[in-house]
């Protein structure tokens, strides 16, 4: 620091020129300049990844338009029609059925497991997590069209009829698919998030006359929630990227579902089923970029809203409302 | 031992434990306890540290079930009724029978739902009359009066010691016949360790107080009995005026004139 700058601390001068460096150490200024470099580079390729796909993917907005990439119904590259709808909806609806059929479960299982099982089940719990959150989605995909999509089908029509254009390869089995690949995920985040509740906390609330269900529920989970809600939001982001395995057991219809059994696409398995005809710098290369640009969109959303969802909390003291101050009013504090 | 030694009228026996020994996994952490507790008296655990204490205490409303690889025999009573019998329900034990810890640790949430905690899970919901049982038990840990105005703020919010009286308000609000209380002041500056000592004393009027203290003035300055422990066994227990000035066995008198521990 510059001496000159703090007239103040120019008392103790003397004392900090002890400090001053002598000896240049190149060793720290190569290691340095390595982890700039690298930081630097991370950055840059970041920047540019999301710069080219913004660059195109306006060109598709420009091209067809911000509505009709949003609301238009059909999705048919070969004949120039781009309404990006069906493969909104498909991407919303299986990411957030995803959260019904593996969040919830993941995060409950976490909790039972975390606050109320015997402590071996945790440890076999956890290994068993992580060992099936390491594989791969290709083979989440195989298994479920192999094992999920003929029951599927079979449900499908015991509902909806013989003949109906219902089928297993749709909606529900893509939902439940991606359901399974986030659960272990979910599990294990809201584990930690759960574990990192200050034992004296479940120790106060167990003195008080609190079942380890009452402990769990009222002192452990709002303890927590800020990791879950982190949980279950890396939730959604990943079901809302997934490809490969969606791709496998979505059916591929462009156009909207009718139902829970209805074949239909997301934006990340159209995307891969169209880049193969489509040549770059044409529009119908451009709209993919405009629906990749939303996705990555929709995914920085949700990765705002958890952090401002866990500053306020962190910031915020406990709600205020009005109190009982005395004896005479304290049937005042009905008003919650 | 026990109420052989008190020579005032003969007082009714709150708690009886008789020939407690507690191991975690295979370390015996305390060996062949006896002991009683009076109504409404207050008695005051001492001994060196690792001696025990904590251990003993938190057998008395069964805490030490949550933990794991514990292993308890003996057998405790609460009015005569064994609180270890197998069809004992452990979390009614608790609401007889509170705690408080040395560590002070409200829950994160306002100071209202701090002390109405207690009354909630056991499943009271009338929002006038929690406010009366929070004022109360506010004003029995005599905190009512800084805090009246914000009730609803965080009870994190609070000093160290305000928040050990907001712990201690806590469990006062669920009406428990005995209060458990581990080193409650150790934490805490002489004035709030002043209020705190103050509190407790009021608080034999209503209840039974088991204390444990590493501070033998402490102990002399609130307590009507006194219990020695050293290396998990009770050496001594008696009136504590007598206890600390004529001990009956040379391990007590060592102690109390802080030659060791
Ligand atoms: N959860 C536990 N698991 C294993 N051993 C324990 C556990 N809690 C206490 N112990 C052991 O039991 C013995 C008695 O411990 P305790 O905490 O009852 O002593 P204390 O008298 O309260 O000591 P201090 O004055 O330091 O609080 C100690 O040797 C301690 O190491
Ligand atoms: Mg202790």
């Amino acid at each position: 620091m510059a001496p000159g700058t703090f007239p103040a601390s120019s008392a103790a001068l003397p004392r900090e020129r002890m400090f001053v460096r002598r000896t240049s150490r190149p060793g720290e200024f190569f290691a340095r300049s390595f982890f700039v470099t690298c930081a630097g580079l991370v950055v840059v390729a970041t920047a540019l990844i999301i710069a080219f796909l913004a660059r195109a993917g306006l060109r598709g907005f420009a091209d067809v338009g911000v509505e009709s990439l949003l609301t238009g119904k059909i999705w048919k590259p070969e004949a120039d029609t781009f309404g990006g709808l069906p493969l909104l909806m498909g991407t919303l609806v299986t990411a957030l059925l995803a959260l019904v059929f593996g969040a919830l479960p993941a995060l409950l299982s976490a909790v039972w497991v975390n606050e109320l099982a015997h402590e071996s089940v945790r440890g076999i719990s956890r290994r068993v997590m992580e060992l099936a959150a390491a594989v791969p989605s290709v083979v989440y995909g195989w298994l479920a069209l192999t094992y999920l999509v003929p029951p599927v089908t079979d449900l499908a029509h015991r509902i909806h009829g013989d003949g109906a254009r219902v089928g297993g390869e749709g909606l529900l089995s893509a939902a439940f698919l991606l359901g399974v690949m986030i659960a272990p995920t979910v599990h294990l985040l809201s584990l930690d998030a759960l574990s990192k509740v200050p034992a004296d906390l479940r120790a106060a609330s167990t003195a008080l006359g609190a079942s380890p269900l009452q402990t769990a529920l009222r002192v452990v989970v709002p303890g927590a929630w800020r990791g879950v809600i982190v949980a279950v939001f890396f939730g959604f982001a990943r079901a809302a990227g997934e490809t490969m395995a969606v791709q496998m057991v979505i059916g591929g219809a462009r156009k909207l579902p009718d139902n829970l059994f209805s074949p239909t696409t997301t934006i990340s398995t159209q995307i891969v089923m169209d880049m193969q005809n489509a040549r770059p710098e044409t529009t119908s290369s451009d709209v993919l970029f405009s629906m990749a640009l939303i996705l990555l969109v929709m995914s920085t959303g949700v990765v705002l809203v958890t952090r401002m969802l866990t500053r306020a909390g962190a910031s915020k003291k406990t709600r205020r409302m009005r109190t009982p101050t005395g004896t005479a009013n304290t049937a005042a504090g009905d008003a919650s | 031992m026990g109420g052989v030694e008190t020579i005032c009228a003969p007082r009714s026996i709150k708690m009886r434990v008789v020939d407690l020994t507690v191991r975690y996994d295979d370390k015996e952490a305390v060996r062949g306890v006896s002991l009683d507790v009076h109504a409404n008296e207050i008695l005051a655990l001492i001994g060196p540290s690792g001696c025990g204490k904590s251990t003993f205490l938190r057998t008395l409303n069964r805490m030490n079930d949550t933990v794991e690889g514990v292993c308890i025999t003996g057998h405790v009573e609460l009015d005569g009724e064994q609180i270890y019998a197998s069809d004992v329900d452990p979390v009614l034990v608790r609401r007889r029978v509170g705690m408080v810890f040395q560590k002070s640790n409200p829950f994160p949430k306002s100071i209202f739902d701090n002390v109405a905690y207690g009354l909630r899970i056991a499943g009271s919901n009338k929002r006038a009359a929690l406010a009366e049982t929070v004022e109360r038990a506010l004003r029995q840990a005599a905190l009512w009066d800084e805090v009246k105005d914000r009730l609803e703020e965080s009870g994190l919010a609070l000093s160290g010691g305000q928040q050990q009286r907001l712990c201690i308000a806590r469990a006062l609000a669920v009406d428990p016949e005995v209060l458990l209380m581990d080193e409650p002041a150790s934490a805490l500056d002489p004035i709030a360790t002043a209020k705190i000592e103050d509190l407790v004393h009021d608080l034999r009027k209503t209840l039974t107080i088991v204390i444990v203290t590493h501070n033998m003035q402490q102990a002399a300055r609130v307590s009507q009995r006194t219990a020695f422990f050293y290396m998990g066994r009770l050496v001594e227990a008696g009136e504590t005026s007598e206890l600390f000035t004529r001990p009956k066995e040379a391990q007590t008198e060592d102690y109390v004139n802080g030659r060791f521990g």
